[in-house]
C-alpha cells in the first residue's frame, strides 16, 4: 500500500505558528474590543414629516441641494429595518442619493405591536402608503413622485403602483420578488411548506427571533459559524469590528410582521403566485400589471440566496410600460446595498436613470414606446414583444431614445 | 397464649369500672347544672333554657352510653369490635395495595413494550431510532395518562394544565429529532472530509495550514446542509417542529390566562377582541375622512 506523502512536521510547526498567532489576535482584540467603538447606524440627519400609527415618513436632509423635480419615496420590507440604507457614512445608498441631488423620502414601518395583528397588505398599500404618497405630493407640489421599493417593500410598491398608476412618474424595484413559483431559493420551499395559519392564529404576529432563526437556517455553515470565524480572525482590526457590530445591529433588529399581512403574503403570493398572474386582489381590487405603464428600473443580485434572480426577472415582461430596464448585479441579497461594489454601481445608475426622466412628460416615454410597434400589428399581450429583445440576465434599457451611458461614465457623473 | 384467659375478665372489670364511674359522673353533672345558673329574665332564660336542653340530651346521651357499657356483655361486644379494627385496616391496606399492585403493574407492562419497540428499530442509526422509539412510546404509552378525563369543578383548568405538560413532552421529542437532522450534515460533512484528506494525502497536496482544512470542512458542511434543506425529510422536521412549537405556545398562553383570570389584568384574548374592534372602528375612521376630504374638496 503506497504510503501518504504527509509532511506532518510542516504541518505541526504551522499549527503552532497559528496559535502563536492567535494569541496575538486575542491580545490585541482586548484593546479593540475594551475601548471606544462607533458602531452607529443610520447617522444621516433627517425629519419625521408625517406620521400615522406606528408608520413614520422619514424627509432627508439634503446638505448639497436638492436638483430633481420629482422627490423620491424609498418603501423597504416588513423583514428588517430602513436603517440598512444607510450602514454607515461610506456605504450608504441615502447619502449617494443625497449627493445626487435626490429630494428623498423614506418609509419607517416600526415596530408592530400585537395591536397591529389585523393589519393587512391593502393597509400598508391603500392605506399607510397612499396617504404618504398623497402627503408628498401634496407637500411637494407634484402630480407624481417616484417610487423606489426593496424586497417585500419593492412588492408592495408593484401593487400600489398598478392600483395608482396615476401617482407614480418612475418606479424602481430592487430585489423585488414577483414571481414566487420558482425552487431557486430555500425560502420559497420552505414558505410553501409551512402551516402559516396554524403560525398565524398562535403568534398573532409573525416574531422577529422566529423569522432571524428561518434566516440563519438558510445556510447555517456561513450565517452561524464562518461568520463568527472571519470575526475572530479580525477582532484586533478596528474598523472591522466596527462594520461587523453595526452589521450584526442591523441585521438582528427584527421587528415583528403583523399577522394577517404574513398570513397574505404567503398565501396569495408564495403559495398562489398571483401577483405575477394578475389574479391578486387588493381591498377587493385586482391588481393588473398591466397598468404599470411607467418606466421602470429592476435591480436583482445573481447570487440572491432569499430573493433568487428568478423570483424577480419576470416583472418587467409583465408590466405595461415600455420603458423597462433589467440590472443584474452580480452579488447577493444585502450586498446589493452594502457591498463596496455595488455603492459604485447601484445608487449611481438609480440617480442617473431618474435624472434621465426627471423633466419628462407624463405619458410620453410609453407613446415612444408604442411608435417602435408595427403600424396596424395587433399588440402583444404587455411584456412580450419586450422580452424577446431582451437578453436572459443584464439588459440594458428597451426604451429608445435614451442613450446607454457606460456605467463607468455614470458614475463618474454621479459621484 | 396461656395468659390470654385470665386477661380479657380482668380487661372487662375494667371497662365495666370505667362505664359505672363514667355514668355516676354525668348523672351528677346532669343534676348539678340547672342548680348553676341563676334568675334570670324570662326570655332570656328560654333562650339558655334552647342551649340547656341541647346540653342536657347531650349528657344523656353519655350517661346512656356509659351505661351500656357497664353492661358487661355489651363491654363484651365493643372489645369484640375493637378486636376487628385490625382486620378493617388489613382489609383496607389490602386493596389499597392491590390498586397499587395494579398501576405498578400496568407501568411495567408500559416500560416492558419500551423494550418491544426499540426491538422493533434499527441500531445501526442508533440515535434517530430512539428518538422515533422514545415518541412513539411516549405518544402511545405514557400520553394516555394526560388524557385522563379530569373531574369536578375545576377539571377544564386541570386539562389545561396535563395538556401544557403533554405538549411540553412533544414539544422536547420533537425538536430533539430536529436537532437531529440539522446535525447530520455536521456528522456527514467529517466523514467526507476525512475522505478527502486522505486522498490528498496520497497525492502529496495536503493542506499544510488549519485554516485550509477549516475552509474545506466548512465548503463540504454548506453543500450538505444546502442538499438537506432541499429534502423532502427536512421540510417534513421542519413543518413538524413548528407545528409542535405552536402547540405548546397555544397550551402555555392557555394555563396562563386562567392564571391572569384570577388577577385584575386583561387576558390576551380579552385584548385581541378590543384590538380587533379598534382596527375595525380605525379603518372606517380613516375612509370616513378620506371621503370628507374628498366632498370638501369638490365642494370648492
Amino acid at each position: 500500500m503506497e504510503q501518504p506523502k504527509i509532511s506532518l512536521d510542516l504541518i505541526l510547526a504551522n499549527l503552532a505558528a497559528e496559535a502563536e498567532k492567535a494569541q496575538e489576535t486575542v491580545s490585541r482584540a482586548v484593546d479593540v474590543l475594551l475601548g471606544p467603538l462607533d458602531s452607529a447606524l443610520a447617522t444621516t440627519p433627517y425629519d419625521v414629516v408625517y406620521q400615522e400609527d406606528r408608520v413614520k415618513l422619514k424627509h432627508y436632509r439634503s446638505p448639497g441641494g436638492v436638483t430633481f423635480k420629482t422627490p423620491l419615496l424609498v418603501t423597504y420590507a416588513l423583514i428588517n429595518r430602513e436603517t440598512m440604507l444607510d450602514l454607515q457614512p461610506d456605504r450608504s445608498v441615502v447619502q449617494t442619493f443625497l449627493n445626487g441631488g435626490i429630494d428623498l423620502y423614506m418609509i419607517d414601518w416600526g415596530y408592530p405591536t400585537r395591536k397591529d395583528r389585523f393589519l393587512t397588505i391593502g393597509d400598508h398599500v391603500n392605506g399607510y402608503m397612499d396617504n404618504i404618497v398623497d402627503f408628498i405630493r401634496e407637500r411637494t407640489g407634484v402630480d407624481k413622485i417616484n417610487l423606489m421599493g426593496i424586497c417585500m417593500g419593492g412588492t408592495f410598491c408593484v401593487i400600489y403602483t398598478a392600483l395608482h398608476p396615476e401617482k407614480i412618474k418612475n418606479l424602481v424595484t430592487t430585489v423585488t420578488p414577483t414571481n414566487f413559483d420558482t425552487n431557486q431559493g430555500l425560502l420559497h420551499i420552505w414558505m410553501r411548506a409551512i402551516d402559516v395559519d396554524h403560525l398565524v392564529d398562535t403568534f398573532a404576529n409573525l416574531p422577529g427571533d422566529v423569522m432571524n432563526i428561518g434566516f440563519l437556517l438558510l445556510n447555517p455553515a456561513r450565517l452561524m459559524l464562518d461568520k463568527y470565524v472571519g470575526f475572530f480572525e479580525n477582532m484586533a482590526n478596528k474598523a472591522f469590528v466596527e462594520n461587523f457590530v453595526r452589521m450584526e445591529r442591523w441585521i438582528f433588529d427584527s421587528p415583528d410582521v403583523p399577522g394577517e399581512t404574513f398570513r397574505q403574503f404567503v398565501k396569495d403570493l408564495y403559495i398562489k403566485n398571483l401577483l405575477i398572474k394578475n389574479e391578486l386582489e387588493i381591498d377587493g381590487q385586482r391588481v393588473d400589471l398591466r397598468r404599470i405603464t411607467m418606466p421602470l428600473l429592476n435591480f436583482y443580485g445573481l447570487y440572491d440566496h432569499l430573493v433568487p434572480p428568478e423570483a424577480c426577472s419576470l416583472l418587467t415582461s409583465r408590466v405595461g410600460s415600455t420603458d423597462t430596464e433589467d440590472i443584474a448585479l452580480d452579488t447577493g441579497h444585502i450586498g446589493i446595498y452594502v457591498s463596496s461594489k455595488s455603492q459604485r454601481e447601484f445608487a449611481p445608475k438609480i440617480i442617473r436613470w431618474l435624472r434621465e426622466r426627471d423633466g419628462e412628460e407624463e405619458g410620453a416615454v410609453a407613446e415612444e414606446g408604442k411608435k417602435e410597434e408595427a403600424p396596424g400589428a395587433a399588440p402583444p399581450p404587455p411584456g412580450e414583444a419586450r422580452a424577446a429583445s431582451r437578453g436572459p440576465v443584464k439588459k440594458g434599457p428597451t426604451r429608445k431614445g435614451v442613450p446607454k451611458a457606460p456605467l463607468k461614465k455614470i458614475i463618474e457623473e454621479t459621484l | 397464649m396461656s395468659e390470654a384467659p385470665s386477661e380479657k375478665p380482668a380487661l372487662e372489670k375494667v371497662m365495666e369500672d370505667w362505664a359505672a364511674k363514667s355514668a355516676e359522673f354525668w348523672k351528677t353533672a346532669l343534676e348539678t347544672l340547672p342548680k348553676a345558673i341563676p334568675n334570670i329574665p324570662a326570655t332570656e332564660a328560654l333562650l339558655k333554657n334552647r342551649y340547656l336542653e341541647a346540653l342536657e340530651k347531650l349528657l344523656k346521651g353519655w350517661q346512656a352510653l356509659s351505661a351500656t357499657m357497664a353492661d358487661p356483655a355489651a363491654a363484651d361486644s365493643v372489645l369484640r369490635g375493637m378486636s376487628t379494627v385490625p382486620e378493617f385496616f388489613l382489609r383496607l391496606s389490602k386493596a389499597g395495595w392491590e390498586a397499587s399492585v395494579l398501576i405498578h403493574q400496568k407501568a411495567l407492562e408500559t416500560a416492558g413494550k419500551i423494550g418491544q419497540k426499540v426491538e422493533g428499530y434499527r441500531f445501526d442509526d442508533i440515535e434517530q431510532e430512539l428518538l422515533k422509539a422514545w415518541r412513539e412510546i411516549y405518544e402511545e404509552e405514557f400520553r394516555r395518562y394526560f388524557q385522563i378525563p379530569t373531574l369536578g369543578l375545576t377539571r377544564y383548568y386541570q386539562e389545561r394544565l396535563n395538556r401544557l405538560v403533554d405538549q411540553w413532552n412533544i414539544l422536547q421529542t420533537t425538536v430533539s429529532e430536529f436537532l437531529y437532522v440539522l446535525y447530520l450534515p455536521v456528522e456527514r460533512s467529517f466523514q467526507v472530509l476525512q475522505d478527502e484528506v486522505e486522498a490528498m494525502a496520497k497525492e502529496g497536496r495536503l493542506p499544510q495550514r488549519a485554516k485550509d482544512y477549516y475552509n474545506l470542512w466548512v465548503k463540504i458542511l454548506e453543500g450538505h446542509y444546502m442538499t438537506l434543506f432541499k429534502s423532502p425529510e427536512y421540510l417534513s422536521a421542519l413543518r413538524e417542529m413548528l407545528k409542535q412549537v405552536d402547540n405548546f405556545s397555544v397550551a402555555k398562553n392557555q394555563v396562563l390566562q386562567d392564571i391572569l383570570q384570577f388577577l385584575p389584568v386583561p387576558t390576551t384574548k380579552e385584548m385581541d377582541e378590543l384590538y380587533r374592534e379598534l382596527y375595525q372602528l380605525k379603518k372606517r375612521v380613516k375612509e370616513l375622512e378620506k371621503k370628507v376630504s374628498r366632498l370638501e374638496k369638490a365642494g370648492h
